[in-house]
């Protein structure tokens, strides 16, 4: 059986290769910013999200 | 006998070594600001 927390991490791994490459992306791109910032908050609330979760399914496995 | 934590770490290389050159690429192919 395999948990919630492997899951997890995989998401963090796949989110934040995406957050590594979209970001300087969009802030090099001249009028990228303004079209798609909420792209990159969103990435970031998702990211710190899972960086709370892994940790707490770390600590106190489901 | 596969061992797959190689197989995860040589991967997670691969992805920090090509995100750098990745984000050269896009930003060509987008015309950003280099």
């Amino acid at each position: 059986m395999v948990g919630i927390l492997p899951l997890f991490v995989v998401l963090l791994i796949i989110v934040s290769f995406a957050m590594v490459v979209a970001v300087p992306v969009i802030l090099a791109t001249p009028g990228e910013w303004e079209k798609s910032q909420g792209i990159v908050w969103s990435g970031a609330g998702l990211w710190s999200a899972l960086v709370i979760l892994t940790g707490v399914f770390n600590a106190v496995p489901a | 006998m596969f061992n797959w934590n190689i197989v995860a770490q040589l991967l997670s290389l691969a992805l920090v070594t090509l995100s750098g050159p990745a984000v050269i690429f896009l930003l060509y192919f987008k015309r950003g600001n280099l």
